[in-house]
């Protein structure tokens, strides 16, 4: 079940009323649209403000959401039109150059939709990802080896098992391996 | 073609007589397969070459407290699609109206609850391992149960190792030439649904003799018996008489009814599925299953062999 | 405590890796579960420092925010109950068309068709005959013998066991043109 279709099936259930599952989905995105709305924001809290509202109007519109299109290609364009709003409600002139949310989908195939931040927003991305980084170096070569071809290249785990002569079954717990060993070595920075 | 179904009947019978065989890892593998047949959810496309004709499916098992079901549903050529639920089977075929079979209350699982004497069918069949083999993504055991002689196919079966579900069933011709194969392309299995540890099946009560010796079979190919007897009306009201006659993988059925019209005359085939009919004293007799041609044939000659 | 297999099934899910059955099971773990909710929020957070996209720590409380803006303006919600197999979003929807669809629907037969319908079912399905059948051209000789070979298959297989191997042959065979 690719992710789209995984995406799917979170919808399904929460447009039969389970809210844990629109709640799985919000924080599998909520750093993207975070990050999407930063581009038109420069205010941190604002950001913030204005994604939560993005996902509140997603939920009230998840009825009608039939899924002809990618949920991430749906919920970014009601973020962009509710950046947008908002701009307009501040009397503040929207930019007209956001990436047409088709052109998002299609760049969004290998999870490569790479948001700008701003340099405030750098720094405080810095801890984390120079902390994930040292997990990485930390990691055994196998377990380094299958994380960065799944991550950085997009390869499946097919690919990666023909890459690294092994069976499927070993990338699985490869790349399971590799995941917990950097969250462990960044959960006392996030429960801090 | 019921490849799967000689599976399951091959495991049926696994469960009691495993130590029979002459590899033990084979036989736990085919009883592993024998169990997930009951057991194992799954979903998947698979392909079917028959002479050199291909097809694919796309196919479910459901597993659950509500019920098991399954359907399968041709991707190629006219439409054709098949449900099996707790009242029998219903068909769609290109060329008929819809086919509702009903399953009869007293219908059986013959295939799980079958406990024959490995040792005489060992005496028909022979068993092997064969290594590790790839299929739809997915690492199997290769198992064949070769026939010893033309009255019955022979099996070569790829378990996979998670599930012991086959992914790869052949049917072989005596000669070992494969005469049809089913394959899985990709699958889905419910990891949940795994299947339970051993245990012998019931056994089986041996049928109690017909009443309707004039039609019953003087003799069947060697190693089949009558493992079950059955009754079920026509839609004229007439009553259709079964024997399920079994060698412990091969199986198949006679039927005995009044003469009516649109009954077999002669021989008939589908894919390895084997048919024939014909008059037999009051009777119109047809043997059917998954066997070869020479098996029907024998035994319906047998029968009017016996009258004259 | 989560185990180590729903864990590893958590990430085939986040990966796209996971079977339509596996995916169904690592959902229904994630919403039974704090711990490895908290697991899935991280590695997507891993996956983007991983891929040098920004995360800003502030954006960690969002999902937070709007579970509690949700909860106080409709208040909690009851679930609706977690089906075994889930429906299969699309696949199960998807409109079987022509006859097939007609067929089933007169007979009141709901055929589980798991993947997204081909689009040459979408338009008009002709089932063209098939003469070849059993190799009898009377249809009443076809449709007996299809009758009693599944009530042969009935009678072995019973109700529990898989009938798929029974009746591929049936489904399957098609002579080409």
């Amino acid at each position: 079940m690719s992710e789209r279709e995984t995406d799917q099936a979170l919808v399904e259930r929460a447009q039969g009323g389970d809210n844990r599952a629109f709640d799985l989905l919000v924080l599998k995105y909520q750093q993207r649209i975070a990050a999407l709305i930063g581009r038109y924001l420069r205010d941190n809290s604002e950001v913030m403000d204005v994604t939560q509202d993005a996902f509140l109007k997603a939920y009230r519109a998840l009825p009608g959401f039939r899924g002809e299109s990618a949920f991430y290609t749906w919920i970014y364009r009601i973020a962009i039109n509710t950046v947008k709003n908002h701009l307009v409600a501040q009397g503040r002139r929207p930019p007209g150059d956001d990436v047409e949310a088709e052109v998002a989908e299609q760049m969004d195939m290998g999870g490569r939709l790479r948001d700008q931040a701003t340099p405030e927003r750098e720094l405080l991305t810095d801890e984390i990802a120079n902390n994930v980084q040292a997990a990485l170096d930390g990691l055994p070569e196998d377990l380094r080896t299958a994380i960065v071809l799944r991550e950085l290249e997009g390869m499946s785990y097919e690919e990666i098992a023909t890459a690294m002569s092994c069976p499927i079954g070993t990338v699985r717990s490869r790349i399971f391996r590799a995941r917990e060993a950097i969250d462990k070595r960044l959960r006392p920075l996030l429960m801090s | 073609m019921s490849p799967l179904r000689l599976t399951a009947l091959l495991f049926g019978l696994l469960g009691s007589a495993a130590a029979a065989f002459a590899d033990e890892g084979a036989a736990a593998i085919l009883h592993r397969m024998n169990r997930s047949a009951e057991h194992v959810a799954f979903e998947g496309t698979l392909v079917y070459l028959h002479g050199h004709d291909l097809a694919a499916l796309r196919v479910s098992h459901r597993v659950g407290a509500g019920g098991s079901g399954e359907s399968l549903f041709s991707l190629t050529g006219p439409v054709r699609a098949l449900a099996r639920h707790a009242g029998g089977v219903t068909c769609m075929l290109p060329d008929s109206a819809p086919l509702t079979v009903r399953r009869p209350a007293a219908a059986g699982g013959l295939l799980g609850g079958l406990v024959l004497d490995f040792s005489a069918l060992s005496s028909h069949y022979g068993v092997a391992r064969h290594g590790v083999f790839r299929i739809a993504g997915r690492e199997t055991d290769v198992v064949s149960v070769m026939a010893k002689d033309v009255y019955r196919y022979g099996y070569r079966f790829y378990v996979d190792q998670a599930s012991g579900l086959p992914l790869k069933v052949d049917l072989l011709a005596h000669d070992r030439v494969p005469i049809q194969q089913i394959m899985f392309t990709d699958i889905d299995i419910d990891p949940a649904a795994a299947p339970p540890s051993g245990g012998e099946p019931p056994a089986r009560p041996t049928p109690a003799p017909g009443d309707d010796a004039d039609w019953e079979p003087r003799r069947l190919p060697s190693g089949f018996a009558v493992i079950s007897r059955a009754n079920f009306e026509r839609d004229d009201g007439a009553t259709v008489r079964q024997l399920v006659v079994s060698d412990g993988l091969a199986s198949f059925s006679i039927y005995a009814e009044p003469p009516a019209t649109g009954v077999l005359r002669g021989e008939s085939q589908l894919g390895a599925v084997s048919a024939a009919g014909g008059r037999i004293g009051e009777h119109h007799v047809t043997v059917v299953g998954e066997v070869p041609l020479a098996t029907v044939r024998f035994v319906l000659d047998g029968m009017a062999a016996a009258l004259d | 405590m989560s185990t180590d297999l729903e864990k590893q099934r958590i990430c085939c899910l986040m990966d796209g890796e996971a079977g339509r059955f596996e995916a169904a099971a690592a959902i229904n773990d994630l919403l039974g579960s704090p711990e490895l909710v908290g697991s899935w929020e991280r590695w997507h957070l891993i996956r983007r420092a991983l891929r040098r996209e920004p995360n800003d720590l502030a954006a960690r409380n969002i999902a937070g925010r709007v579970r509690a803006q949700l909860t106080a303006t409709s208040g909690p919600t009851e679930p609706a109950p977690l089906p075994r197999i889930p429906h299969g979003s699309r696949w199960l929807s998807a409109p079987v068309g022509g006859a097939l669809a007609a067929g089933m629907a007169l007979l009141g037969l709901a055929v589980v068709l798991t993947r997204p319908v081909p689009g040459a079912l979408d338009g008009d399905v002709q089932l063209a005959a098939t003469t070849e059948r059993w190799q009898q051209q009377d249809p009443a000789v076809r449709n007996r013998l299809d009758r009693l070979l599944f009530n042969h298959h009935e009678q072995m297989a019973g109700p529990a066991r898989s009938g798929v191997g029974l009746y591929v042959a049936v489904i399957g065979y098609e002579r080409l043109p």
